[in-house]
């Protein structure tokens, strides 16, 4: 599970080069981002645009990396592809995560 | 992980581009249902099926293959699965086949309570579920979704249709 991160500004990108969050990789995924963000003071963008596919693993473990940020560090999502964001709309976790077409939207929104 | 590829005759009629079915029969285990997974694309990606479709069918047979190999068997108890895939009219159609203990019933029929946000407020992380959805998704995205038991078997049949996702879940 190949995870990195850099601080743009306020923002902390976190990039999954990844192309499957799934039931193999969530627990990685999710140790993965943790481990990225513990000492993250602001709010994050997750860059899913390399990521082709997810299932409900995958979104659970994303799910856990938000909630492990807590309140005061938003997570932000980008890029999501056909099929990612389809599981989000389904799931209506949609609602939960402010979702941005690409990493250039996201950075121009509204942190947090 | 043991596999055997079982490549059916092609049946080439006039008008019926993919009339050659999918079947696959594999060993539950660590990474069994990427390497399903990648089989069954294989085969299904040079059929030309809208990428919705694909897509759909994908993440269902996903979550299938999921609910089987690591809620049906166990590492000490592993088992044999069989995946078959044909294309009919209406879409893709799929039966897969195992030996493990079945899902509960109750889950293939919408409940009509299925409520991810469980009137979780905004900023109300704690409320937020981290599982469940899968047999939302599984349920959202099928037709004709049916689970035969036949003396142990497990029979699980559905078909994604060409249509899109059935409204109403």
């Amino acid at each position: 599970m190949q995870i990195t991160a850099r601080d743009q500004g306020r923002w902390r990108i976190v990039t999954v080069a990844d192309g499957r969050i799934d039931a193999t990789a969530a627990i990685a995924f999710k140790e993965g981002v943790r481990a990225v963000t513990d000492d993250a003071t602001g709010p994050v963008i997750l860059d899913l645009a390399a990521v082709e596919f997810i299932d409900s693993s995958g979104l659970g473990a994303i799910l856990a990396a938000m909630k492990h940020l807590g309140q005061e560090r938003r997570m932000h999502l980008a890029g999501l592809t056909p099929n990612v964001d389809r599981v989000f709309r389904l799931t209506r976790m949609d609602s939960v995560f402010p979702i941005h077409a690409d990493l250039a939207q996201a950075l121009i929104s509204d942190a947090g | 992980m043991l596999a055997e590829r079982m490549v059916p005759p092609r049946i080439v009629t006039p008008s019926d581009r993919s009339a050659a079915g999918f079947r696959l029969r594999f060993t539950t285990g660590e990474a069994s249902v990427r390497f399903a997974l990648r089989e069954w694309r294989a085969w299904m990606l040079p059929l030309g099926l809208p990428p919705d479709l694909e897509g759909r069918a994908e993440t269902v047979l996903a979550e299938v293959l999921n609910n089987i190999t690591e809620h049906g068997h166990s590492a000490e108890a592993p088992g044999w699965v069989t995946l078959a895939c044909w294309p009919v009219g209406a879409g893709l159609a799929f039966e897969v086949r195992d030996r493990g203990a079945p899902p509960p019933m109750m889950l293939l029929t919408p409940d009509g309570a299925f409520d991810p946000l469980r009137g979780a407020g905004p900023g109300d992380l704690a409320a937020l579920p981290e599982g469940g959805f899968g047999w939302h998704m599984i349920r959202t995205l099928t037709c004709d979704l049916g689970l035969q038991i036949v003396e142990g078997e497990n029979r699980l049949r559905f078909v994604v249709p060409f249509g899109g996702e059935v409204l109403g879940e």
